[in-house]
Protein backbone atom coordinates (compact mmCIF):
# COMPACT_ATOMS: atom_id res chain seq x y z
CA UNK A 1 0.00 0.00 0.00
CA UNK A 2 1.37 3.44 -1.01
CA UNK A 3 2.01 6.18 1.65
CA UNK A 4 2.94 9.78 2.24
CA UNK A 5 6.67 8.66 1.74
CA UNK A 6 6.26 6.74 -1.33
CA UNK A 7 4.36 9.53 -3.24
CA UNK A 8 7.42 11.89 -1.68
CA UNK A 9 10.43 9.44 -3.18
CA UNK A 10 8.03 8.40 -5.87
CA UNK A 11 7.83 4.86 -5.18
CA UNK A 12 6.23 2.88 -7.78
CA UNK A 13 3.78 -0.15 -5.97
CA UNK A 14 6.35 -3.52 -7.05
CA UNK A 15 9.42 -1.66 -7.53
CA UNK A 16 12.73 -2.92 -5.74
CA UNK A 17 12.31 0.50 -3.18
CA UNK A 18 8.62 -0.93 -2.59
CA UNK A 19 10.41 -4.05 -1.43
CA UNK A 20 13.20 -2.61 0.19
CA UNK A 21 10.40 -0.35 2.70
CA UNK A 22 8.74 -3.65 2.81
CA UNK A 23 11.55 -5.25 4.33
CA UNK A 24 11.00 -2.37 7.55
CA UNK A 25 7.37 -3.11 7.56
CA UNK A 26 7.13 -1.12 10.89
CA UNK A 27 8.99 1.47 10.55
CA UNK A 28 7.18 2.08 6.98
CA UNK A 29 3.85 1.23 8.79
CA UNK A 30 4.34 3.76 12.31
CA UNK A 31 6.38 6.61 9.78
CA UNK A 32 2.87 7.13 7.94
CA UNK A 33 0.66 6.53 11.67
CA UNK A 34 3.60 9.31 12.83
CA UNK A 35 1.90 11.34 9.93
CA UNK A 36 -1.18 10.68 10.55
CA UNK A 37 -1.25 11.85 14.20
CA UNK A 38 0.27 14.71 13.88
CA UNK A 39 -1.87 16.06 10.85
CA UNK A 40 -5.18 14.63 11.59
CA UNK A 41 -5.03 15.02 15.54
CA UNK A 42 -7.87 13.66 18.02
CA UNK A 43 -7.49 17.18 19.76
CA UNK A 44 -6.60 20.89 17.87
CA UNK A 45 -6.50 22.32 21.59
CA UNK A 46 -2.77 22.67 21.72
CA UNK A 47 -2.12 22.83 17.89
CA UNK A 48 -4.73 23.08 15.31
CA UNK A 49 -4.09 21.80 11.81
CA UNK A 50 -4.03 24.91 10.41
CA UNK A 51 -0.43 25.72 12.38
CA UNK A 52 1.17 22.55 11.97
CA UNK A 53 0.51 22.17 8.23
CA UNK A 54 2.80 25.88 8.56
CA UNK A 55 5.27 25.05 10.28
CA UNK A 56 5.64 22.04 8.09
CA UNK A 57 5.94 24.65 5.19
CA UNK A 58 8.44 26.43 6.68
CA UNK A 59 10.46 23.29 7.85
CA UNK A 60 10.75 21.91 4.19
CA UNK A 61 11.37 25.39 2.94
CA UNK A 62 14.33 25.65 5.33
CA UNK A 63 15.59 22.17 4.04
CA UNK A 64 15.04 23.76 0.15
CA UNK A 65 13.16 20.34 -1.04
CA UNK A 66 10.87 21.16 -3.44
CA UNK A 67 8.86 17.98 -3.21
CA UNK A 68 8.44 18.48 0.30
CA UNK A 69 7.68 22.33 -0.23
CA UNK A 70 4.95 21.27 -2.59
CA UNK A 71 3.10 18.70 -0.68
CA UNK A 72 2.77 20.74 2.27
CA UNK A 73 2.17 23.96 -0.03
CA UNK A 74 -1.39 22.31 -1.25
CA UNK A 75 -1.81 20.61 2.42
CA UNK A 76 -2.19 24.26 3.26
CA UNK A 77 -4.03 25.70 0.44
CA UNK A 78 -6.46 23.02 0.76
CA UNK A 79 -6.64 23.78 4.87
CA UNK A 80 -8.25 27.01 3.80
CA UNK A 81 -5.17 29.00 5.60
CA UNK A 82 -5.54 32.69 5.21
CA UNK A 83 -4.53 33.99 2.02
CA UNK A 84 -1.45 36.43 3.64
CA UNK A 85 -0.03 33.19 5.04
CA UNK A 86 1.90 31.37 1.64
CA UNK A 87 3.77 34.37 1.39
CA UNK A 88 4.66 35.63 4.50
CA UNK A 89 6.07 31.88 5.53
CA UNK A 90 8.27 32.33 2.07
CA UNK A 91 9.58 35.47 3.38
CA UNK A 92 9.90 33.45 6.44
CA UNK A 93 12.21 31.27 5.08
CA UNK A 94 14.15 33.15 2.60
CA UNK A 95 14.89 35.17 5.56
CA UNK A 96 15.84 32.28 7.81
CA UNK A 97 17.10 29.77 5.57
CA UNK A 98 21.03 28.79 5.99
CA UNK A 99 23.70 26.16 6.48
CA UNK A 100 23.39 23.69 9.95
CA UNK A 101 24.15 22.20 12.51
CA UNK A 102 25.76 25.00 14.26
CA UNK A 103 25.62 26.34 17.41
CA UNK A 104 27.38 26.50 21.26
CA UNK A 105 28.77 23.61 23.28
CA UNK A 106 28.85 24.02 27.17
CA UNK A 107 31.76 26.14 28.66
CA UNK A 108 34.48 23.46 28.73
CA UNK A 109 37.12 21.82 25.66
CA UNK A 110 34.16 21.15 22.97
CA UNK A 111 33.86 25.13 23.19
CA UNK A 112 37.02 25.13 20.74
CA UNK A 113 34.23 23.70 17.97
CA UNK A 114 31.40 26.25 18.88
CA UNK A 115 30.89 27.70 15.40
CA UNK A 116 28.32 30.63 15.29
CA UNK A 117 25.49 31.42 13.23
CA UNK A 118 22.08 33.32 13.02
CA UNK A 119 19.68 33.32 16.06
CA UNK A 120 16.32 33.50 13.81
CA UNK A 121 14.32 36.66 14.51
CA UNK A 122 11.06 36.57 12.56
CA UNK A 123 10.54 39.79 10.76
CA UNK A 124 7.53 42.68 11.56
CA UNK A 125 5.59 41.97 8.63
CA UNK A 126 6.10 38.26 8.63
CA UNK A 127 4.69 38.16 12.76
CA UNK A 128 1.83 40.38 11.67
CA UNK A 129 0.55 38.09 9.14
CA UNK A 130 1.23 34.33 11.16
CA UNK A 131 0.24 35.84 14.37
CA UNK A 132 2.53 35.82 17.39
CA UNK A 133 2.32 32.23 17.87
CA UNK A 134 3.14 30.84 14.46
CA UNK A 135 5.94 33.82 15.27
CA UNK A 136 7.47 31.93 18.01
CA UNK A 137 7.02 28.55 16.63
CA UNK A 138 8.97 29.91 13.81
CA UNK A 139 12.06 30.69 15.93
CA UNK A 140 11.50 27.69 17.80
CA UNK A 141 11.55 25.44 14.56
CA UNK A 142 14.62 27.31 13.51
CA UNK A 143 17.08 26.17 16.51
CA UNK A 144 15.59 23.05 16.23
CA UNK A 145 16.77 22.66 12.34
CA UNK A 146 19.58 24.78 11.94
CA UNK A 147 21.08 24.97 15.53
CA UNK A 148 20.09 21.75 18.48
CA UNK A 149 22.70 22.28 20.50
CA UNK A 150 21.95 26.05 21.69
CA UNK A 151 18.52 24.83 23.24
CA UNK A 152 18.19 26.53 26.29
CA UNK A 153 14.96 27.68 28.59
CA UNK A 154 14.22 30.94 26.79
CA UNK A 155 13.34 29.14 23.54
CA UNK A 156 10.82 26.88 25.74
CA UNK A 157 9.90 30.85 27.59
CA UNK A 158 9.69 32.48 23.96
CA UNK A 159 6.57 29.96 23.17
CA UNK A 160 4.83 30.30 26.57
CA UNK A 161 4.70 33.88 25.84
CA UNK A 162 3.40 33.33 22.73
CA UNK A 163 0.42 31.29 24.44
CA UNK A 164 1.69 27.42 23.63
CA UNK A 165 0.28 25.02 26.29
CA UNK A 166 2.98 22.44 27.19
CA UNK A 167 1.55 20.07 25.36
CA UNK A 168 1.92 22.26 22.52
CA UNK A 169 4.89 22.49 22.64
CA UNK A 170 5.92 19.16 22.83
CA UNK A 171 3.57 18.86 19.62
CA UNK A 172 5.49 20.82 17.79
CA UNK A 173 8.89 19.70 18.77
CA UNK A 174 7.53 16.16 17.66
CA UNK A 175 6.55 17.91 14.13
CA UNK A 176 9.46 19.29 13.41
CA UNK A 177 11.52 15.78 14.41
CA UNK A 178 9.22 13.79 12.12
CA UNK A 179 10.00 15.93 9.56
CA UNK A 180 13.32 16.36 10.01
CA UNK A 181 13.37 12.40 9.87
CA UNK A 182 10.99 12.63 6.76
CA UNK A 183 12.79 14.59 4.53
CA UNK A 184 15.92 12.65 5.09
CA UNK A 185 14.07 9.12 4.25
CA UNK A 186 12.44 10.72 1.33
CA UNK A 187 15.83 12.80 0.29
CA UNK A 188 17.96 9.05 1.15
CA UNK A 189 15.34 7.15 -0.68
CA UNK A 190 15.37 9.44 -3.78
CA UNK A 191 19.13 8.89 -3.99
CA UNK A 192 18.87 5.52 -3.94
CA UNK A 193 16.44 5.81 -6.79
CA UNK A 194 18.27 7.46 -8.84
CA UNK A 195 21.00 4.75 -8.03
CA UNK A 196 19.98 1.38 -8.76
CA UNK A 197 22.96 -1.04 -7.52
CA UNK B 1 -1.47 21.25 34.03
CA UNK B 2 1.55 23.92 34.24
CA UNK B 3 2.22 25.76 31.21
CA UNK B 4 5.61 27.81 32.12
CA UNK B 5 9.49 26.10 32.09
CA UNK B 6 10.49 24.82 34.80
CA UNK B 7 13.96 25.30 36.30
CA UNK B 8 16.42 22.14 37.26
CA UNK B 9 17.55 21.03 40.08
CA UNK B 10 21.38 21.91 40.76
CA UNK B 11 23.52 19.15 38.65
CA UNK B 12 26.75 18.93 36.64
CA UNK B 13 25.89 19.72 32.84
CA UNK B 14 28.25 17.18 30.92
CA UNK B 15 31.03 19.01 29.03
CA UNK B 16 32.36 16.69 26.57
CA UNK B 17 30.57 14.08 24.53
CA UNK B 18 30.81 10.41 26.19
CA UNK B 19 29.63 7.31 26.79
CA UNK B 20 28.58 7.45 30.46
CA UNK B 21 24.77 7.62 31.35
CA UNK B 22 23.39 10.87 31.65
CA UNK B 23 21.01 12.79 33.88
CA UNK B 24 18.43 14.32 31.56
CA UNK B 25 16.16 16.79 33.08
CA UNK B 26 13.29 18.69 31.58
CA UNK B 27 12.86 22.02 31.24
CA UNK B 28 8.95 22.16 30.96
CA UNK B 29 6.24 19.46 32.93
CA UNK B 30 6.63 15.84 32.12
CA UNK B 31 2.99 13.98 33.32
CA UNK B 32 2.91 13.18 37.45
CA UNK B 33 2.89 9.30 36.93
CA UNK B 34 -0.64 9.29 38.66
CA UNK B 35 -2.20 11.48 35.79
CA UNK B 36 -1.35 8.48 33.18
CA UNK B 37 -4.70 6.81 31.52
CA UNK B 38 -4.30 3.42 29.67
CA UNK B 39 -4.40 5.76 26.20
CA UNK B 40 -1.05 7.73 27.66
CA UNK B 41 0.59 4.06 28.78
CA UNK B 42 -0.39 2.43 25.15
CA UNK B 43 1.84 5.67 23.90
CA UNK B 44 4.92 4.42 26.18
CA UNK B 45 4.49 1.29 24.99
CA UNK B 46 6.90 -0.25 27.15
CA UNK B 47 5.06 0.19 30.73
CA UNK B 48 8.50 1.13 32.65
CA UNK B 49 9.04 4.24 30.64
CA UNK B 50 6.74 5.51 33.09
CA UNK B 51 9.59 5.84 35.68
CA UNK B 52 11.08 7.97 32.76
CA UNK B 53 10.79 12.27 32.96
CA UNK B 54 11.82 12.13 29.17
CA UNK B 55 9.08 9.78 28.18
CA UNK B 56 6.46 11.29 30.57
CA UNK B 57 6.76 14.79 28.74
CA UNK B 58 6.70 13.55 25.68
CA UNK B 59 3.89 11.19 26.24
CA UNK B 60 1.23 14.57 26.44
CA UNK B 61 0.67 13.21 23.26
CA UNK B 62 0.20 9.18 23.23
CA UNK B 63 -0.45 8.78 19.59
CA UNK B 64 2.79 10.79 18.60
CA UNK B 65 4.67 9.10 20.47
CA UNK B 66 3.58 5.42 20.16
CA UNK B 67 4.08 5.78 16.32
CA UNK B 68 7.50 7.55 16.89
CA UNK B 69 8.64 4.95 19.71
CA UNK B 70 7.25 2.13 17.34
CA UNK B 71 9.14 3.69 14.59
CA UNK B 72 12.58 3.81 16.43
CA UNK B 73 12.45 0.38 17.74
CA UNK B 74 11.95 -1.14 14.29
CA UNK B 75 14.90 1.22 12.94
CA UNK B 76 17.43 0.08 15.38
CA UNK B 77 16.36 -3.21 16.67
CA UNK B 78 14.90 -5.08 14.23
CA UNK B 79 17.23 -7.83 13.37
CA UNK B 80 15.79 -8.90 9.77
CA UNK B 81 16.40 -6.45 7.32
CA UNK B 82 19.57 -3.69 6.90
CA UNK B 83 23.01 -3.42 9.50
CA UNK B 84 23.81 -4.94 12.25
CA UNK B 85 23.20 -3.33 15.31
CA UNK B 86 26.39 -2.12 16.18
CA UNK B 87 26.49 -0.39 12.64
CA UNK B 88 22.92 0.89 13.42
CA UNK B 89 23.92 2.63 16.37
CA UNK B 90 27.24 3.80 14.94
CA UNK B 91 25.56 6.47 12.35
CA UNK B 92 22.75 7.68 14.99
CA UNK B 93 25.92 8.00 17.14
CA UNK B 94 27.89 10.22 14.12
CA UNK B 95 24.74 11.72 13.84
CA UNK B 96 24.53 12.89 17.40
CA UNK B 97 28.14 14.04 17.22
CA UNK B 98 27.70 16.09 13.92
CA UNK B 99 24.94 18.37 15.47
CA UNK B 100 26.18 18.27 19.02
CA UNK B 101 23.85 16.46 20.92
CA UNK B 102 25.91 15.59 23.65
CA UNK B 103 23.20 13.50 25.46
CA UNK B 104 21.87 11.78 22.21
CA UNK B 105 25.36 10.77 21.59
CA UNK B 106 25.75 9.26 24.87
CA UNK B 107 23.07 6.27 24.46
CA UNK B 108 23.97 5.42 21.04
CA UNK B 109 27.88 5.88 21.50
CA UNK B 110 27.33 3.10 24.78
CA UNK B 111 25.05 1.17 22.24
CA UNK B 112 27.77 0.98 19.52
CA UNK B 113 30.79 0.36 21.31
CA UNK B 114 28.83 -2.53 23.25
CA UNK B 115 27.65 -3.93 20.21
CA UNK B 116 30.77 -3.54 18.15
CA UNK B 117 33.25 -4.23 21.26
CA UNK B 118 35.18 -1.34 19.32
CA UNK B 119 35.01 0.77 22.44
CA UNK B 120 38.47 2.94 21.34
CA UNK B 121 36.98 3.80 17.42
CA UNK B 122 33.64 4.71 19.02
CA UNK B 123 35.71 6.75 22.11
CA UNK B 124 37.80 8.45 19.00
CA UNK B 125 34.85 9.07 17.13
CA UNK B 126 33.36 11.33 20.49
CA UNK B 127 36.65 12.44 21.39
CA UNK B 128 37.77 14.12 17.62
CA UNK B 129 34.94 14.31 15.77
CA UNK B 130 33.51 13.01 12.70
CA UNK B 131 36.34 13.50 10.79
CA UNK B 132 38.79 11.00 12.29
CA UNK B 133 39.75 7.77 10.36
CA UNK B 134 37.76 4.66 11.82
CA UNK B 135 38.29 2.49 9.38
CA UNK B 136 37.17 1.86 5.69
CA UNK B 137 33.40 0.81 6.32
CA UNK B 138 32.92 3.20 9.56
CA UNK B 139 34.32 6.17 7.65
CA UNK B 140 31.67 5.29 5.27
CA UNK B 141 28.53 5.04 7.54
CA UNK B 142 29.68 8.68 8.96
CA UNK B 143 30.61 10.07 6.27
CA UNK B 144 26.86 9.52 4.92
CA UNK B 145 25.61 9.73 8.35
CA UNK B 146 26.59 13.31 8.54
CA UNK B 147 25.46 13.95 4.79
CA UNK B 148 21.79 13.46 5.84
CA UNK B 149 22.17 15.24 9.10
CA UNK B 150 23.10 18.56 7.03
CA UNK B 151 21.00 21.27 6.20
CA UNK B 152 20.55 21.15 3.73
CA UNK B 153 20.76 17.54 2.90
CA UNK B 154 24.02 17.06 0.87
CA UNK B 155 23.66 12.99 0.62
CA UNK B 156 24.18 11.88 -2.88
CA UNK B 157 25.04 9.45 -5.15
CA UNK B 158 28.48 9.22 -4.24
CA UNK B 159 27.93 8.21 -0.61
CA UNK B 160 25.72 5.28 -1.64
CA UNK B 161 28.79 4.38 -4.01
CA UNK B 162 30.80 4.50 -1.17
CA UNK B 163 28.26 2.33 0.90
CA UNK B 164 28.29 -0.44 -1.69
CA UNK B 165 32.22 -0.31 -2.22
CA UNK B 166 32.44 -1.23 1.50
CA UNK B 167 29.90 -4.13 1.12
CA UNK B 168 26.51 -2.20 2.96
CA UNK B 169 23.63 -5.24 1.46
CA UNK B 170 26.55 -7.49 2.55
CA UNK B 171 24.69 -7.45 5.72
CA UNK B 172 21.38 -8.89 4.29
CA UNK B 173 23.89 -11.46 1.39
CA UNK B 174 25.14 -13.02 4.64
CA UNK B 175 21.49 -13.29 6.44
CA UNK B 176 20.26 -14.84 3.58
CA UNK B 177 22.83 -17.53 3.60
CA UNK B 178 22.28 -18.19 7.23
CA UNK B 179 18.99 -21.05 6.90
CA UNK B 180 20.48 -22.48 3.66
CA UNK B 181 24.29 -23.06 5.06
CA UNK B 182 26.24 -24.94 7.61
CA UNK B 183 27.28 -21.93 9.71
CA UNK B 184 30.98 -22.51 8.96
CA UNK B 185 30.44 -22.06 5.67
CA UNK B 186 28.37 -18.51 5.91
CA UNK B 187 30.54 -15.94 4.37
CA UNK B 188 31.96 -13.46 7.18
CA UNK B 189 32.63 -10.94 4.07
CA UNK B 190 30.86 -10.76 1.23
CA UNK B 191 33.72 -8.61 -1.79
CA UNK B 192 31.57 -8.76 -5.01
CA UNK B 193 33.61 -9.47 -8.28
CA UNK B 194 32.84 -8.51 -11.99
CA UNK B 195 33.80 -11.94 -13.24
CA UNK B 196 35.62 -15.22 -12.10
CA UNK B 197 38.93 -16.17 -13.10
CA UNK B 198 38.27 -19.40 -14.97
CA UNK B 199 40.49 -22.27 -15.85
CA UNK B 200 40.28 -23.56 -19.48
CA UNK B 201 38.21 -26.13 -18.09
CA UNK B 202 35.75 -24.02 -16.88
CA UNK B 203 36.58 -24.36 -12.90
CA UNK B 204 37.15 -21.28 -10.97
CA UNK B 205 40.76 -20.22 -9.98
CA UNK B 206 40.64 -19.78 -6.48
CA UNK B 207 44.55 -18.96 -6.36
CA UNK B 208 43.78 -16.23 -8.56
CA UNK B 209 41.12 -14.77 -5.82
CA UNK B 210 43.56 -15.38 -3.03
CA UNK B 211 46.16 -13.27 -4.89
CA UNK B 212 43.36 -10.55 -5.77
CA UNK B 213 42.41 -10.75 -1.67
CA UNK B 214 46.21 -9.98 -0.91
CA UNK B 215 46.67 -7.16 -2.76
CA UNK B 216 43.30 -5.58 -1.85
CA UNK B 217 44.21 -5.19 1.28
CA UNK B 218 41.36 -7.23 2.67
CA UNK B 219 42.08 -9.99 5.01
CA UNK B 220 39.73 -12.93 5.97
CA UNK B 221 41.31 -13.65 9.17
CA UNK B 222 40.08 -11.59 12.20
CA UNK B 223 36.98 -10.12 9.72
CA UNK B 224 33.54 -9.45 11.44
CA UNK B 225 30.81 -10.13 9.78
Amino acid sequence: MSDVIDTLAGIEPGSPLDAIRNGRLQARTHAQASYDSLFKPLTEADASKLERIAVACFVAGLHGRPEMEAFYGTALAEAGAPAAWKGAIAAAVTAAKGQGPYGHYPKGPLSAEDKAGPVFKIGAAERAALGARLAAAFEHTHMLVFHPRDAAPPYLQALVDAGWSTTGIVVISQLVAFLSYQIRVVAGLRVLKARPA
Amino acid sequence: MSDKVISTPPHVEPVVFTRDMLDWLPWLEPMAEQELTARHMAGLVDAARAKSAYFRLLVRDPEVLEHRTKTDKDIFYNPEAGLPRAERELAAAATSRFNGCIYCASVHARFAATYSKRVEDVDRLLDKGVDTDLDARWNAIVAASVALTSTPITFGPEHVDALRKVGLDEASIVKACRPLMASFKVPRRVIEVTEWPMTESGKIQKHVLKARLAGSGESLIGATG
